[in-house]
């Protein structure tokens, strides 16, 4: 006899069986199209006419090559299925009506609303006045690090950041800069994003600004551009970095300047600064750069997303991570103790507004869960359910 | 049976230059470390060169809604005009010369920026929706702490809040380095069991 | 300016409703930022690794370089469906490479470290050294221990299917895995802080430059 081919899956089936092997959907041996046909036997239900003319697409084809074969009754509720199915394809369905406004579009607007207007206003009267915050163990080691450099130090700085974290990174990565521009370190800047070049201009630029010390290309430090390829791209600057970069982001040749011209592995750098809104990107850079520096210090400017998942490098033992400053309070810590006070009005994020809209945020958390928990509470007065909390 | 040999061929291709650098991290021989250095370096310029294969796909893609008028076609027209003043203004001036910090500052940093600041409204919403939906125990524990270091990262100078303060430092610091130690060796042996796939030829995500 | 702040604000009128202008804003900006990445690459990629080396006229460096140059025209087929079968080798290379140096980076970077930090974490005497506290230490340490272990058989997935129910992991396993799950949430609570942080920052910073527009027109 011959095999029989479940309709569910299309699998081919001994045909003895009366379930398939694969999906486990019930196949109709007895009573199938040949042998009732040939042994005149009738089934329950009359078999349905696949080439009935209402059948649109490529059923009318399927139709056509089967003709008015007899069906199982497991067939025609399959063949009822796939039509019922395809019966609205080709239609465009009526778009419902201009809805209400609903009430997750009113949270919305709401939540803005409050948000948007306290940091306007705190921007505008600057109240309340909040402390700046305390040094975290691993942004002073960080500190201590810069202080140990000496004059001409090569470091080497990646800004592997997305242009919209520029309202945080630049807050968070300001002090250390320009601490290390006071140092007098020759800065060799790179980056693993192709915008990278252009916030690493921006952000020495503006440093210079508000310090007053204006570092110069190529005296004082160099932009490498653009680095490619992510991971492979780092393995190979790590042991060849005047191949990887041979030029600078305008295309002018690399690595001419005195304090950089010896470099040849990346352990030649006194120090690597990673400045990083993604924990992947972090990621990468430890791995592949991070046992190539042998005693030289790696040091990172982080995201406050970015943060928790770097943390654990830090907290190794031994370090991968020499120093970890973690977001705006991070950078405003560093920049308090290490005496670099740029205007707080024109150094990027506001501290004071920052922190109030960070409390705002906290504030509408907390009274997100008394709103679920009061709205849990009468779901379970109008409904009673046996037992509290899922675990 | 036609595309047999080929998909060999890919194979071979992506095994022996996998196994080549893999081999470089563990044998010294200068020979190896030479051959592991020039198949990375090339790797990573086709990666550069993967990026402009991208940009030429979109740029064909909005040039085909511009060519075969479609919906959207005026928003596609905006790109490509963008792209074609950005690009020579970039070209000319070179990446980090004025005009060009000048767009990137005035253009591409304002809607990136803008896009992310909306997030932080989304994000009490989400906050609000996942509370409505799921009120249990990991969702305290998941907001509670959120909200505890948003609170204790900040300092009000009347408000003394050395508990909260402290409690944060200890959050941050033990528990979740635990369970960030934890997925970055889930992640770790996830990348070492997928690349171990793709070097033994069970996974072949260059076909097709 | 002004185009930053009439960008910015064509961003933020999504907040109310999607609109042209979000769309017109969006798309100008891709266009842009496109547009700038090519020639980064053409200054930092393209020239200095691939053609100027075939330019320069040194035999060893032209043949070196014709290597990327041909796996980057077969790159560029995969744009042609009917023809992105020719960019396969390119990609085949890349993925093999990409592979092995993911591999390397994972074992020498991650997981050897971060387990011998396990196993170092309870090292009495450099606790001692540092001044903390040997106690306090141990407690802070062991909480790590266990909730990096519970936190790893919490993504075990490995499931027994028996007869008549559903797919299940193990009672134990299960149990492990509920005490890792607290650790799961607080890192992800962590990480929510840390997002929100990140947004909030950029939102005072928009805000920020939008008031200082608006002060400067009073001013004159």
């Amino acid at each position: 006899m011959d095999s029989i081919t479940c309709l569910t899956c299309g699998h081919l089936n001994p045909p003895d069986n009366h379930k398939c092997e694969i999906c486990g959907s019930p196949i109709e041996t007895q009573d199938s199209p040949i042998d009732a046909t040939k042994s005149g036997s009738q089934s329950p239900n009359p078999p349905e006419d696949l080439s009935s003319p209402h059948i649109p697409g490529e059923i009318h084809g399927v139709g056509g090559l089967l003709g008015k074969a007899s069906l199982t009754p497991a067939q025609q509720a399959h063949t009822r299925l796939l039509k019922e199915l395809i019966a609205g394809e080709g239609t465009t369905p009526t778009p419902p009506g201009q809805p209400k406004m609903r009430a997750n579009n009113l949270l919305r607007i709401g939540v803005g609303s409050v948000i948007i207007l306290l940091i306007l206003i705190s921007l505008l009267v600057e109240l309340p006045f909040f402390s700046p915050p305390e040094l975290s163990s691993e942004t002073l080691a960080a500190r201590q690090l810069i202080y140990s450099l000496p004059p001409g130090a090569p470091v080497l700085v990646a800004f592997d950041y997305q242009p919209a974290y520029i309202g945080e990174m630049s807050r968070a990565s300001q002090g250390i800069l320009a601490h290390l521009m006071a140092q007098q370190a020759y800065l060799t800047l790179i980056s693993t994003q192709p915008t990278g070049p252009a916030l690493a201009e921006l952000l020495i630029a503006e440093i210079g600004r508000y310090t007053g010390s204006v570092y110069q290309a190529p005296e004082q430090y160099q932009n490498l551009g653009y680095l490619p390829g992510g991971a492979s791209g780092l393995l190979i600057f790590s042991e060849k970095p005047h191949q990887m970069t041979p030029v600078t982001a305008d295309g002018e040749p690399a690595w001419e300047n005195s304090e950089v011209n010896q470099i040849n592995h990346i352990s030649d750098f006194s120090l690597v600064l990673v400045i990083t809104d993604d924990p992947e990107t972090g990621r990468t850079w430890i791995e592949q750069i991070g046992p190539k520096l042998g005693d030289k210090p790696l040091v990172f400017v982080s995201s406050a997303q970015a943060a928790p998942i770097l943390q654990p490098y830090y907290a190794s033992q031994p370090q991968q991570l020499q120093g970890l400053i973690s977001g705006v309070a991070g950078g405003m810590a560093y920049q308090e103790s290490a005496l670099f006070f740029l205007n707080n009005n024109q150094a990027g994020v506001p501290w004071s507004t920052y922190s109030l809209a960070l409390w705002a945020g906290a504030a509408i958390m907390i009274l997100g869960v008394i709103v679920a928990f009061i709205c849990r509470m009468n779901e379970e007065d109008s409904e009673p359910r046996s037992g509290g909390m899922k675990p | 049976m036609r595309r047999r040999p080929f998909s060999v061929f890919l194979l071979v291709i992506a095994i022996a230059s996998g196994l080549v650098v893999l081999l470089g991290y563990w044998i010294n021989l200068p020979a190896l470390a030479t051959l592991r250095d020039l198949f990375v370096r090339w790797a990573a310029i086709l990666a550069g060169m993967a990026v402009l294969v991208g940009i030429l796909n979109l740029l064909y893609v909005h040039w085909l809604k511009v060519s075969q008028p479609k919906p959207g076609g005026a928003y596609s027209l905006a790109l490509l005009i963008a792209f074609v003043l950005t690009f020579l203004v970039a070209i000319v001036d070179t990446p980090t010369g004025s005009w060009s910090l000048w767009i990137f500052r005035y253009v591409q940093l304002p809607v990136e920026a803008s896009l992310l600041a909306l997030l932080a409204i989304t994000l009490l919403v989400a906050v609000f929706r996942m509370l409505h939906r799921r009120f249990d125990w990991f969702s305290l524990v998941f907001i509670g702490t959120a909200i505890l270091i948003l609170v204790g990262s900040t300092y009000l100078p009347e408000v003394n809040m050395p508990v909260l303060q402290s409690l944060r430092t200890w959050l941050l610091q033990v528990p979740t380095v635990a369970g960030a130690r934890g997925i970055l060796l889930g992640i770790g042996i996830g990348v070492v069991a997928t690349g171990v796939r793709i070097l033994t030829g069970s996974d072949r995500p260059y076909e097709g | 300016m002004i185009i930053g702040l009439l960008l910015t604000l064509c961003v933020f009128s999504y907040w109310l409703h999607d609109n042209a202008l979000f769309r017109l804003a969006i798309h100008i900006f891709i266009g842009a930022t496109a547009a700038y990445v090519t020639a980064i690459l053409w200054f930092n990629v393209i020239w200095p690794q691939v053609l100027h080396p075939i330019w320069s006229g040194n035999l060893k460096n032209t043949l070196l370089a014709l290597v990327p140059l041909i796996l980057s025209i077969l790159l560029i087929f995969k744009v042609f469906p009917r023809l992105s079968a020719a960019g396969s080798p390119a990609l085949a290379y890349m993925v093999g490479v990409g592979a092995a140096v993911a591999i390397g980076g994972a074992i020498i970077g991650t997981i050897v470290p971060q387990t011998l930090t396990a196993i170092n974490s309870f090292d009495l005497q450099a606790a001692q050294t540092s001044g903390e506290s040997s106690w306090i230490t141990t407690i802070n340490q062991g909480i790590i221990l266990i909730g990096t272990l519970t936190s790893l058989v919490y993504f075990h997935f490995s499931a027994r299917q028996k007869f008549n129910q559903p797919p299940a992991r193990a009672g134990w396993i299960e149990d492990i895995a509920r005490i890792g799950k607290i650790f799961i949430a607080i890192t992800l609570g962590a990480l929510l802080a840390g997002v929100f942080m990140a947004a909030t920052a950029a939102l005072v910073e928009r805000l920020n430059f939008l008031s200082q527009f608006v002060q400067s027109l009073i001013s004159g």
